[in-house]
């Protein structure tokens, strides 16, 4: 009897799914344009469909269906968009419990796809994978959707995003197991590829005035150079206040700070990195190089170089303050009017990047991936795949570059003229916030998402006196750039979460010892530096690096 | 009570000493607060600002104030803290009330029932699927009826309800023919306002200062309580000086003393309704505390 109701019970279970499904199940395969129509090429369906995008969503901006961007899609597509706009300080929350979530999973996750989110569903096949030839989701036969449906995305990953470096894009898309679960980030804009390192120019003017011997900014090679205009300075009157209140050098918890000098000695990053001869991985912090780098950092501080507050630092405007009252020498920024205001801002130029008495090889500066693949996932089940694969190729193409960057063409931007060399940012008459709280109603690429194509052939061409500065600016680092651990090296779903798990209890270890050493004068010699060696061997440095370098082997076949 | 001269005298200026000391050590940070919010915004950066204001402004005000959603915030918060407060206390006195009878059939299992939600909870996950399920996401009810019932108030509830109302009147009622209902409404709710007045103050400040089911439940500008709004006041204003955003230097600088005016505009009404509840709160809350 007992059985009989079991088995009466499963079979209602099983009946209310599969009529939950039917009922859901409006799908026609019909409705979908392949090319567009002769007319509009962009158009994805013939008749109007909803597809649910899951985004995270910034303080600045408004709702998606509100932005410029959005509405000129949907028009042009024919798919409306139903969006589950989740706040970015909740976003890892919510995602993680939209995936428990299943029978209402979105059709499209867009924006911040985590590569351990990836690495874990998509070992349990909760993704599209956009190299697959054999996908049938909802019924029907998509097959390799990168080849039918994305060709400009398909043009742009063989020609590795017309990128010259040694990041390969495909590679970078690829997961271990042969897979694309995600859509390429891509990135080429030399002002959002680094840090930029400013140094007040006028200063170093107003010391030579003063008697003081000291290289120009620009000709600031080695960090030797860098400390003797530091110790300048410090021991002169450079801001003709006559108050000894120079700060040579500040920056918030030596965010970047760190980098700039490590580099000079010969590595950009105090974690994992690819050795210089490309042999192999090395972890930073336990090599000479970063000890050579504390020793300096130690001495600046005691020499009073450093910001004393450094490590207290740890709001932007406690570091804008000093700068406004014109009291920093040198600082990293995303721009120098952001730390010294409008008023000093023209004193203030880049430098860098640096080499050293012990490092004489090629100049260094920390330089972030061109490539992530963390753009736009599918999960698996959604009906709309080929429709989400042609919405996505739209977004890497001319068009969606634009909408993503700064909103349509002759609405809110528009071209100087006929040779398209340059165009100008129309922000309507009365806008009382800034540029960027105006490009926030536009698109979500302020504060929210990345954009999947940020290419400097459109963004590098926008008139502006201050972004046309800031890419010059930028520009000087652009060869020197180096990525510490390239995004195409790849993990295994063990290997991933051992080293997250590494990673997690060494951080803070080592930002602590950091402290000690620079702060507290820790000795970088002897037995201290030895039990910190040995300290880091406790935190299993060792299983870290040889995780690292079993991948970059693979990779390189 | 008879005193003893001297010793005493001396004892209680020990006892106000002390008490006078951890008054100023919990009313510093509340100063300092004050004090920020009315300072200009170079005297909060730089660490001028002690228990005075420094350059007095009231620009920080102007800057919150000047927000439109502002007033929604403060009206969504209200309702939410008035219907959700009611519901709360209806939910934890009506659970109470049957749990503190002594003759309620199978009062250890309902004991049981109640005790092991507070140490086990279903998790973040689990709820949000629930209130999902319930068609609950993105609407009022996302923010009154999630953790509306706290589990422990119930259990101090129960516990004031046995111990300071006497089993025997409950009984006298019921042989001069109160039904429960009666006997909860004309006797047991009168006589429990201590207790009401600290779970009152309990709930409504569970309920104003809600701020992560609106992150989780709520996307809709709307149905944002004050504190969402409040927050993202802030995060718009903040910048990433090294990020690559790039804002206004004068808005990066005003954002920590914009911090202080936002603290206070969201801390102010909850400050200003305790004094109220302040002679209930002492009473209720020993008795809940000391006979559990």
């Amino acid at each position: 009897m007992k059985k009989r109701i079991c088995a009466i019970v499963l079979a209602i279970a099983v009946a209310a799914v599969g009529f939950s499904g039917c009922g859901k199940s409006k799908y026609d395969p019909g409705n979908f344009l392949p090319s567009g129509t002769s007319d509009n090429p962009y158009r994805i369906v013939k008749n109007r469909v909803a597809v649910k995008i899951f985004v995270p969503r910034g303080a600045s901006n408004p709702h998606f269906n509100d932005m410029k961007m959005f509405k000129k899609l949907s028009e042009i597509t024919g798919l409306d968009f139903d969006f589950t706009e989740v706040d970015t300080s909740a976003y890892d929350q919510v995602r993680s419990a939209v995936w428990e979530d299943k029978a209402n999973l979105p059709d499209l996750f867009l924006f911040n796809n985590s590569i351990s989110e990836q690495v874990y569903y998509g070992d349990l096949g909760a993704f599209c994978a956009f190299n697959d030839p054999e996908l049938v989701t909802g019924g029907v036969r998509a097959g390799h959707l990168i080849d039918n449906y994305m060709p400009t995305y398909k043009a742009l990953l063989e020609n590795n995003f017309g990128i010259d470096t040694d990041e390969n894009a495909v590679r970078t898309a690829t997961c271990s197991g042969g897979k694309m679960w995600s859509a390429l980030s891509v990135n080429n804009v030399p002002r959002d590829l680094t840090f930029k390192m400013f140094i007040n120019q006028k200063w170093i003017e107003n010391l030579r005035e003063d008697g003081y011997t000291l290289p120009d900014a620009a000709d600031i090679r080695t960090v030797e150079q860098y400390e003797q205009v530091l110790r300048a300075f410090k021991s002169g009157d450079p801001n003709r206040n006559g108050k000894a209140d120079e700060i040579p050098v500040a920056s918030r918890s030596l965010e970047y700070l760190r980098n700039f000098i490590l580099a000079s000695y010969g590595y950009v990053f105090p974690d994992l990195e690819v050795k210089n001869d490309g042999s192999g991985i090395v972890y930073v912090p336990a090599t000479e190089e970063y000890r050579r780098y504390l020793d300096t950092m130690a001495r600046w501080d005691a020499d009073g170089l450093l910001d004393p507050a450094t490590f207290s630092i740890k709001t932007d405007a406690q570091l804008a303050q000093k700068g406004m009252e014109h009291r920093l020498g040198s600082f990293c920024s995303a721009a120098a009017y952001l730390v010294a205001g409008m008023k000093y801002e023209s004193e203030y130029v880049t430098f860098g990047p640096l080499t050293s008495a012990s490092y004489a090889g090629e100049p260094l500066q920390w330089g972030f991936p061109h490539f992530s693949p963390t753009g736009a996932t599918i999960p698996a089940g959604t009906p709309y795949v080929r429709e989400i694969a042609r919405l996505l190729d739209i977004m890497y193409g001319e068009l969606g570059q634009q909408l993503i960057g700064y909103g349509e063409e002759n609405a809110d931007w528009a071209w100087d003229d006929e040779t398209r060399s340059s165009w100008t940012f129309r922000i309507p008459e009365g806008w009382a916030g800034t540029q960027e709280d105006y490009r926030a109603t536009l698109t979500p690429n302020v504060g929210t998402g990345s954009a999947l194509f940020w290419n400097y052939g459109f963004v590098g061409k926008m008139n502006d006196p201050i972004i046309k500065k800031l890419n010059a600016m930028s520009e000087i680092y652009a060869p020197y750039l180096k990525v510490p651990v390239p995004s195409d090296i790849k993990l295994t779903v063990d290997e991933y979460n051992e080293s997250e798990q590494i990673y997690a209890s060494l951080s803070p270890f080592l930002e602590n010892e950091e402290y000690q050493f620079i702060k507290e004068k820790k000795a970088t010699q002897g037995a201290p530096w030895d039990k910190y060696l040995s300290d880091l061997n406790k935190y299993k440095v060792e299983r870290y690096t040889k995780i690292y370098n079993a991948a970059y082997l693979r990779r390189d076949g | 009570m008879v005193e003893n001269g001297g010793k005493d005298k001396v004892f209680n200026c020990g006892v106000c000493a002390v008490a006078a000391a951890y008054a100023f050590v919990t009313l510093l940070p509340l100063l300092y607060i004050v004090a920020s919010s009315f300072s200009a915004p170079d005297a909060v950066n730089t660490g001028r600002v002690g228990l005075w204001p420094v350059d007095f402004t009231l620009s920080n005000y102007a800057r919150v104030f000047s927000d439109t959603a502002i007033l929604r915030g403060y009206l969504n918060t209200s309702l939410y803290t008035v219907a959700g407060s009611a519901i709360t206390l209806i939910l934890q006195f009506t659970a109470a009330y049957p749990l503190s009878r002594r003759d309620l059939a199978g009062k250890k299992f309902w004991n049981l029932f109640f005790v092991v939600p507070m140490f086990v909870g279903g998790g973040m996950i689990p709820t949000y699927i629930v209130v999902k399920s319930l068609k609950m996401l993105n609407t009022f009810w996302a923010m009154i009826i999630p953790g509306c019932v706290g589990l422990f108030n119930v259990i101090v509830i129960r516990t004031y309800i046995s111990t300071a109302i006497p089993y025997e009147m409950q009984e006298a009622a019921m042989i001069d023919g109160a039904g429960n209902l009666r006997l909860f409404l004309t006797i047991v709710l009168p006589l429990s306002r201590p207790i009401l007045a600290v779970m009152t103050l309990y709930a409504a400040v569970g309920h104003w200062n809600a701020y992560f089911n609106s992150l989780i439940y709520i996307t809709r500008d709307e149905l944002f309580p004050l504190q969402r709004v409040l927050q993202r006041i802030l995060v718009s204003s903040e910048s990433n000086l090294i990020g690559g955003s790039l804002g206004d230097t004068e808005k990066t600088l005003a954002a920590e003393s914009l911090k202080y005016a936002i603290i206070v505009a969201a801390s102010a009404p909850i400050l200003l309704i305790y004094p109220f509840f302040q002679r209930f709160f002492e009473k209720g809350l020993m008795i809940g505390g000391l006979k559990g």
